[in-house]
């Protein structure tokens, strides 16, 4: 009988032994599943996309320490990180997940359970400021979110407010010297909501002591009384800024995906949606549990989270709006407004709304013009006609480099279109918001990262920035030599050797 | 006859050391307690985010790995390894071997189970589902398992009784398998990088639930079964079919947790054949275990441990079939996500094993403390909350994962398809809590009971 002992002992240990591996090591064994190579969609000299193959690269330390923390707090509890070839994720989240992206992964977080949305594609879906906002209270940004409120991965200061006259002043205590090197020549615009809440953007590796001079803004407050006798300043600390780091890198690997994303591109409809008190109605409804967090409840951009945001979201009710097809100065249309929501701004806590019905968008547009009597006074000027442009070539490159020196681009946006220009740091927006002007290396472009979509912001301006219309001053033909050059600044490069996409070999593929 | 009538047959209680096997018990009823509900406050969570929100400690993302980790290795296992005590050196007819390491086992296991939720509460967590105890928990684990592997197999090659009952090659098989696994979990986190993590990670998860979890749930049913119903096996060979079907198929399910991710496809299809076929040895011990109850159905009303078992058998089967077909890519495209699959997680793991396990300690505890439950009225309450909540959950959540998965395959906004959920997800919460106070009736109605007979022996 000792010998059933041993059968059952052996037999465990050979079945396992045979499942593990079958199912553990041959797996492993197959080539790809160890590939550290993805389709990478990038962005060629002649600002048109296409895909390669490409290795990814290992996390650097920050973003290791951001998914230590990401892992620590059980985030991968509630978010997957890989798209399924099937129910339509792919039109939801993007394109699906590639063994590659996973090269470096240890302990993998797939994860088995979504409670909140997949993560594999969020990298840069919105601004560090819209994940400060969303983690200091989830329900800032998100009014309906269930996500807990991660309060412990911020430092936060209770500083108490001087005022002089009209100005207020932060005292400064001890715990402000201990996080800032309070230099007077630096000064950190913070922009405190009416309760004394104030964000402070952390530095980019999260630590301390941040320089500058913490200094009250009260721009948002407008006529009414900024009235707290302390403010509660909100900074992310540094684990918060390596999670965030992290979070952003999700889906690099696999480049400008979401310039060619289908889910999100919009042909603006030429029809106007209608205005009935239904769809205002629905349009309220859509609103309220969508942007009320950031644009605020009466549409004036000072919701709960705005203090987080830089960008500040965009206040409706003056009626200004920066993506547009009509002249400069004129009233966007509906179209317009449509693509804005759908595909969203990039680099700015403004999300891409795609996967909202699109009655639901289009009814939030009828609603968010009932916030300015613009839209009762006036109606849109006729958009500009849609230009053709010219054949891309080296020549129409240089001619957009001689243009960008000649048209003084350079000065905001910096001589190699960083966004470091000599007048880059005192730039302000009409609402006198600090604002600045976009880098162009990073390819992250707000109204669009085709060549058209650039010449169309050269040619109407961005209403209430300083960036004007070029339509006067520049030919159609320099606009598009502009609009070409401008795009290729965020041509893809081998981050190795630096060298540019072969185009001889992609015109042998053609 | 003889073989299968020996749970009966062999009845000395000379054998048993009854203050262990009464720690061990108690310290199962004490996880028993604090991690099924702390699964309740997580549920309250998603209808309440702020509930118990802005602590590290009390978040979502810290209590989670303490309720399944808790259940798992605190309040389920607990149990077992203080049943598996009774049920050993009886169907041995000899004592434990190794009984003087028994009490410094108890301690170091519990504590160590302590000290480990402690840590996960401080944010401790290695990644993987279901395997987040730091490691220096897991090595611990790993030791008290090895010695008592050691235990039982000695125990085992020590028997006067020569015929091996079936509850004994499930008891050897749970504790090889389980020592093998956790040297699994010791190395998985930390090794093989990439995609093959998750299927490491699959197999791992599925080790915990098939080849521990399950093997020791039959460990106690095919034990406690006959015992509570005086009634002899229904068949020796179906078990037989049952162990070795299990034996042989279980081991390779473990990647359909992972099903359309970029694992091989291959591998995948495996995995699903294997789930299919988990229904064999499923059937098979269903058959056995009411076979066995056979015509005894009517006297099961006061019979408040075979009532248990008959229930959780119930559970098993509609859970087990549910998790063989979840296993099905059709199944998965709606599925894979949502909580279709918590359902299956909870009503194998609370509605099966651990209602197994209660039947266990119903049937151990007042036999071992000389007394009777305090109130028949107060278990049997104990029981139907129970039952009643446990289904209901099934149900609840069942439901709800159709419903998100086949909105979201329709094309629903994200959050859309979540705010769906929040009137289920209070039913869940509260039919979570029946299971807590069932529990903690049931505890209290044995504790009351062998307090009163404590009481009683004083002069």
């Amino acid at each position: 009988m000792k010998s059933i002992t041993t059968l059952a002992a052996g037999a465990g240990f050979f079945f396992v032994t045979l499942a593990l591996f079958v199912q553990g090591v041959l797996p492993a064994l197959v080539p790809e599943s160890r590939a550290r190579e993805v389709t990478r969609a990038v962005r060629t000299d002649h600002g048109d996309v296409t895909w390669l193959r490409y290795p990814t690269s290992d996390y650097t330390a920050l973003e290791h320490a951001g998914r230590a923390v990401y892992i620590r707090e059980g985030c991968w509890y509630c978010h997957s990180q890989y798209v399924r070839p099937v129910a339509g994720e792919e039109r939801r989240w993007g394109p699906v997940s590639e063994p590659g992206e996973y090269a470096w992964d240890l302990p993998h977080l797939l994860s088995t359970r979504r409670i909140g949305p997949d993560l594999s594609r969020v990298g840069l879906k919105y601004g560090d400021d819209w994940h400060y906002a969303h983690h200091w209270n989830p329900r800032l940004t998100v009014p309906d979110s269930l996500m807990p409120r991660f309060p412990w991965l911020f430092v936060t200061l209770t500083v108490p407010v001087r005022r002089e006259g009209e100005r207020a002043t932060l005292e400064v205590t001890g715990e402000l010297r201990r996080y800032f090197t309070l230099r007077p020549d630096r000064p950190i615009p913070l922009f405190p909501d009416a309760g004394g809440l104030a964000f402070v953007r952390p530095r980019s590796d999260g630590a301390f002591p941040i320089d500058g001079m913490p200094t009250l803004e009260l721009t948002a407050f407008r006529s009414r009384r900024f009235s707290v006798d302390s403010v509660r300043l909100v900074v992310p600390g540094t684990e918060l800024v390596a999670l965030v780091h992290y979070l952003q890198r999700l889906g690099a690997s696999r480049g400008v995906w979401r310039d060619v994303f289908a889910s999100q591109m919009t042909t603006p409809p030429e029809v106007e949606i209608a205005a009935d008190a239904g769809t205002r109605e629905r349009g309220r409804a859509v609103y309220t549990r969508r942007c009320a967090g950031c644009h605020g409840r009466d549409g004036d951009g000072n919701g709960d989270a705005a203090t987080f945001l830089s960008p500040r979201p965009r206040d409706f009710t003056a009626g200004i709006f920066k993506f547009r097809s009509t002249p400069s100065g004129s009233l966007p249309t509906d179209g317009d407004l449509f693509r804005t929501i759908t595909r969203g701004v990039r680099g700015t806590a403004m999300p891409t709304w795609h996967e909202l019905p699109a009655d639901d968008r289009r009814a939030v547009i009828a609603f968010i013009k009932t916030f300015s009597m613009r839209w009762r006074d006036e109606k849109p000027e006729p958009a500009e006609p849609p230009a053709i442009p010219p054949a891309v070539s080296a020549t129409l490159l240089e001619r957009g480099r001689d243009v960008y020196r000649s048209a003084k681009c350079w000065e905001c946006h910096g001589e190699h279109g960083r966004g470091d220009g000599p007048s880059a740091e005192q730039l302000r927006d009409d609402f006198e918001f600090p604002i600045r002007p976009t880098d162009f290396t990073r390819g992250q472009f707000k109204a669009g990262a085709t060549p058209a979509d650039v010449f169309r912001t050269m040619t109407v301006g961005l209403d209430g920035t300083p960036m004007p219309s070029f339509a006067d001053s520049l030919s159609d033909d320099e606009r598009w030599a502009l609009a070409y050059y401008v795009v290729s600044l965020s041509a893809w490069t081998d981050p190795l050797t630096g060298a540019r996409l072969d185009r001889v070999a992609r015109a042998g593929k053609e | 006859m003889s073989v299968a009538g020996l749970p009966v047959v062999v009845r000395n209680d000379a054998l048993l050391d009854r203050d262990l096997i009464r720690r061990w018990l108690a310290w199962g009823f004490v996880w028993l307690l604090i991690f099924p509900t702390v699964g309740a406050v997580v549920a309250a969570k998603f209808n309440h985010p702020e509930f118990l929100g802005g602590v590290p400690w009390l978040s979502f993302g810290r209590l989670r790995p303490i309720h399944v980790n808790g259940v798992i290795w605190g309040a389920f296992s607990t149990l077992f390894i203080g049943l598996a005590h009774y049920v050993v050196p009886r169907l041995c007819g000899v004592r434990m071997a190794g009984a003087r390491f028994g009490p410094a086992l108890l301690w170091i296991w519990n504590l160590n189970l302590a000290a480990g939720v402690v840590m996960l509460a401080l944010g401790a967590n290695r990644g993987w589902e279901a395997g987040e105890f730091p490691l220096a928990t897991v090595l611990v684990t790993l030791g008290v398992l090895l010695a008592l592997t050691a235990q039982f197999l000695l125990t085992i090659a020590h028997r006067t009784e020569p015929p091996l009952y079936v509850s004994l090659w499930y008891l050897i098989a749970a504790f090889v398998w389980t020592d093998v696994n956790l040297v699994l979990l010791l190395l998985g986190p930390s090794h093989i990088a990439g995609v093959n993590n998750a299927a490491w990670h699959g197999l791992f998860i599925h080790y915990v639930v098939g080849l521990w979890i399950t093997p020791a749930g039959y460990v106690i049913i095919y034990y406690f079964l006959p015992a509570s119903l005086r009634a002899p096996l229904y068949s020796h060979k179906l078990s037989l079919i049952g162990f070795w079907s299990l034996a042989f198929f279980y081991p390779f399910v473990g990647i359909h947790h992972y099903l359309y991710a970029p694992i091989a496809d291959w591998a995948q299809t495996i995995a699903i054949v294997s789930s299919m076929m988990l229904i064999i040895p499923v059937w098979t011990v269903i058959q056995n275990f009411f076979g066995t109850v056979g015509s005894h159905w009517r006297e099961l009303g006061r019979n408040l441990p075979a009532k248990f078992l008959v229930t959780g058998s119930l559970m098993y089967l509609v859970g087990c079939f549910q998790g063989s077909i979840e296993a099905l890519r059709v199944l998965q495209r709606p599925t894979h996500f949502t909580d279709f699959v918590v359902g299956h997680s909870h009503i194998t793991i609370f509605g099966t094993f651990v209602v197994w396990a209660l039947a266990g300690a119903v049937y151990v505890w007042p036999r071992i403390t000389d007394s009777s439950p305090w109130s028949f009225a107060l278990g049997n309450g104990a029981f139907w909350l129970i039952t009643a909540g446990i289904s209901a959950m099934f149900v609840v959540l069942v439901t709800q994962g159709l419903l998100q998965g086949f909105m979201l395959m329709g094309g629903a906004e994200w959050l859309d398809s979540v705010d769906a959920m929040r009137p289920w997800w209070w039913v869940r919460t509260l039919t979570g809590l029946a299971m807590d106070v069932g529990n903690s009736l049931l505890v209290i109605t044995l504790m009351l009971g062998s307090l009163g007979a404590r009481r009683a022996l004083r002069p």
